[in-house]
């Protein structure tokens, strides 16, 4: 037994040794400050993306990083943090100074870039990226401007967005249920009403803890936050209103509470957080968020894997939100502005290197049928490629040869056809009033989802909600965003 | 005047029976809660996801079925799960050894009253757990100055000496091990180490089995420093693997109606009953190994070396 100790304690000993030595030497592969190191003249550029690495992501790397290198003479280190920890991770990086060139913003790229974390694109993005950028919509550029700069190359994607109730087809086919005329939430209700007769177990309307009953507004803060400007209203002089004192979407919040008590709405509805699988058939209705480059439920089908139909129920707008979706910032500390600002002019314009990335390996996930149409193959699969959305220029995709002609002629229409937001590219200035945002938010956690979901009756709920945000300074954060957007629309 | 009772019995250690029941119930509702959810984390992992999605939880499911298992041990992340098994365990293992070594001879040095930077020693300590620098400055040193980003190391040494463990080592030595055992060593000519070995340590071994258990719990459910400092598939330990599934669940399932195109990345994840089977399996091994240390914790921290 002593024996034993004994060497227990000398093995703990080396080892502490070990690791006092390991410290000191540092490892050779640790890429923190490696990233623009220049070997053999081929830049390094260190880039961050969001969500999880494909299977195959090796092949996928080596093909593009082949096609970089021959373009502008740089190589591509692509690293994952996934969904999750994106916001943590990603603010520590940008808080410690570390090095890395290029990286996606999520949901923090208003405050990151007051911060002066990004690099300043608006002259470096119609240099270095001419190409790419001169096809962005301009509500790309106005929904980015943060104090009149440019910090972010946006990926041309779902410029505008429009709230649509999304149906599984197979139940709509097997009852013989009509969507065609379905234009708001009430037009629906005939058709849950049928369902929830045919079949009361399964949720009429798939609704869970975040949910939000949407309407023609936008929304300054996001819609968790009860500021909104009405879309459909006088776009010249937007005015800040509270949607929760707003007679339309009053008349859906009291439609959702009588769904919830008919049972149209699942009566957990306002703890669900684990949501509804899109490729499940627990559901008949949800709502879903559709932009151009969804070709209607095209993108919606694919990802169910079983056909679904969608209605509208708002106008498609182009916003603040759809604009910074998915953004690429250019690191402040990088040591390869101009390089970083060029590979993403060339992921955002060149065909061949973009659809590697996003439909997987050529010639085992597909071919070419003609210059911008593919076949699918067997090895398309799930996790074998890079999601449209947050990689690079919807445009200069190609598109299945399963999708019909007119229906990519539509998507050019529709965005020309689409409605501005008259907030898009304001940004409010929340200095002022931080504490007051900070009670507001804990006043919508108490309220937001038992009410938007109808689990409480909104004639009693509406009235102490609204007075709990006068008391937490409602007034005040309204007076101050007024002003703030008064002075946009001026300045516009 | 009333008569007096007469005392049959007198039993100074105990409580009357009635409050000796009062508190039993009161223990034994107390230990029934805590070990409910765990019973019941089991039970969801043998619940077939079809019971899961039409009647919810349940503690007797309509439906059993070991699928969950079976996804772990050849499903499509099987690789990654048990990847992530070995470096926990790795790291819990190593990581133990090195912690209870120099928390050891740490705490030691500052237990003898003769070492004379024995107060500028025991106050560096102290300081660093009364004043925490934050997240940011450890990020900083633990990538920038150490270089330890994407290593194994970078999940052992930031766990590897604590001044609570320090503390609880330091009154340890000094309760158990009294002068005048190591004042008879000296004088039978032992060396500083010798007597820190042969005489110190054997009169230590219930304090050392006591931060070593709190050395590996910390190890084996730490897994912020895997969010930090690993990019690194191969160096992702369980808890980690774990904490991002769940993370992913609960951002995509937030954001699903942000985007149709984001609702591609929830079919990747496991369902619900797999999910508990990892919680299972990444609990399991660590309450087992409780048992062991247990004998150590029952009047263990109390027992001297001699009688003076």
């Amino acid at each position: 037994m002593n024996k034993f100790k004994k060497t227990l304690l000398v093995a703990g000993a080396a080892l502490a040794l070990v690791g006092l030595t390991a410290c000191g030497g540092g490892d050779k592969k640790a890429d923190g400050d490696k990233a623009g190191d220049k070997s053999g003249d081929v830049t390094k550029l260190l880039m961050y993306q969001i969500g999880d690495k494909p299977e195959n992501y090796d092949t996928l790397m080596d093909i593009a990083n082949k096609q970089i290198k021959e373009e502008i003479n740089a190589e591509i280190d692509l690293q994952y943090i996934g969904w999750g920890d994106w916001e943590k991770k990603m603010s520590t990086i940008i808080a410690s100074g570390e090095n890395y060139d290029i990286a996606f913003t999520g949901g923090t790229y208003v405050t990151d870039a007051q911060k002066g974390a990004y690099t300043d694109l608006t002259e470096m993005a119609p240099k270095y990226a001419k190409n790419a950028y001169d096809q962005l919509d301009e509500a790309y550029i106005t929904g980015n401007l943060v104090d009149g700069k440019l910090y972010a190359f946006p990926v041309n994607g779902n410029v505008y967005g429009q709230q649509v109730l999304t149906f599984n087809k197979q139940y709509l086919d097997k009852y013989d249920l009509k969507v065609d005329d379905i234009k708001s939430y009430a037009d629906a209700e005939d058709v849950l009403k049928k369902f929830h007769e045919k079949e009361p177990n399964i949720a009429a309307f798939a609704v869970g803890q975040s949910f939000i009953v949407s309407g023609n507004y936008d929304y300054p803060l996001g819609k968790n936050s009860p500021f909104a400007v009405k879309t459909d209203g006088d776009n010249n002089a937007p005015k800040i209103i509270n949607q929760y004192d707003d007679e339309d979407f009053i008349a859906n919040l009291e439609l959702m509470h009588k769904w919830y008590q008919d049972g149209l709405i699942p009566t957990d509805a306002a703890t669900n957080t684990t949501g509804f699988p899109l490729d499940g058939n627990t559901w008949l209705m949800r709502e879903e968020t559709q932009g151009p480059m969804d070709y209607g439920d095209t993108i919606l089908t694919n990802a169910a894997g079983q056909p679904l139909v969608s209605a509208a129920i708002t106008i498609p707008l182009k916003t603040t939100a759809q604009a910074q979706m998915a953004n690429f910032a250019v690191s402040n500390v990088s040591k390869n502005k101009e390089k970083s600002v060029e590979f993403l002019g060339l992921l955002n314009s060149n065909a061949e290197l973009l659809n590697g990335l996003v439909w997987g390996v050529e010639g085992e996930a597909w071919e070419k049928v003609s210059d911008n149409r593919i076949k699918l193959l067997d090895g398309y699969k799930p996790n074998t490629h890079m999601a449209a959305w947050n990689t690079g220029n919807n445009m200069i995709l190609y598109t299945q040869d399963t999708l019909p002609e007119e229906k990519i002629k539509e998507r050019d229409e529709s965005i020309k056809t689409a409605e501005t937001s008259p907030i898009l590219g304001f940004n409010f200035n929340t200095s002022s009033v931080k504490t007051e945002l900070t009670n507001i938010a804990n006043v919508m956690n108490r309220y937001q989802a038992s009410l938007n979901t109808g689990t409480v009756d909104p004639k009693n709920t509406l009235p102490k909600l609204n007075d709990d945000l006068k008391k937490a300074g409602w007034d005040k954060v309204q007076e101050e965003m007024q002003k703030q957007l008064d002075e946009f629309v001026k300045t516009k | 005047m009333s008569e007096k009772k007469k005392v049959k019995k007198v039993e100074i250690r105990a409580f009357s029976p009635g409050v000796d029941l009062f508190f039993s119930i009161v223990v034994a509702l107390f230990a029934i809660s805590c070990i409910i959810p765990f019973i019941f984390v089991i039970i969801i992992s043998l619940t077939s996801e079809g019971s899961l999605a039409n009647n919810g939880y349940s503690f007797w499911p309509e439906a059993w079925s070991f699928e969950a298992y079976r996804y772990i041990f050849s499903g499509q992340m099987s690789q990654k799960i048990i990847r992530a098994f070995g470096v926990t365990i790795l790291v819990t293992v190593l990581g133990t050894l090195l912690n209870s070594t120099i928390t050891s001879l740490y705490a030691y040095a500052i237990s003898r009253s003769n070492f004379p930077f024995r107060r500028f020693f025991t106050i560096f300590a102290l300081i660093t757990m009364l004043f925490v620098p934050g997240m940011v400055a450890n990020y900083l040193v633990m990538t920038n100055l150490l270089q330890l980003k994407d290593t194994i190391w970078a999940l052992i040494l930031p766990l590897a000496l604590g001044p609570f463990n320090i503390l609880v080592m330091r009154t340890f030595f000094r309760k158990n091990v009294p002068d005048s055992i190591i004042e008879s060593a000296r004088i039978d000519g032992a060396s500083e180490m010798k007597i820190f070995i042969r005489i110190v340590l054997p009169l230590a071994v219930p304090g050392i089995a006591t931060i070593s258990l709190f050395a590996a719990l910390g190890y084996w459910n730490d897994w912020f420093n895997a969010l930090l400092y690993i990019q690194n598939d191969n160096l992702v330990p369980l808890q980690y693997l774990l904490m991002k599934i769940q993370n992913n669940l609960d951002y995509l399932a937030q954001n699903a109606g942000m985007s149709a195109q984001m609702a591609g990345g929830l079919a990747a994840l496991p369902n619900e009953s797999a999910r508990m089977a990892i919680v299972v399996i990444s609990t399991l091994p660590i309450a087992i190994t409780y048992p062991f240390f247990q004998k150590y914790f029952v009047g263990g921290l109390t027992i001297g070396g001699v009688k003076e």
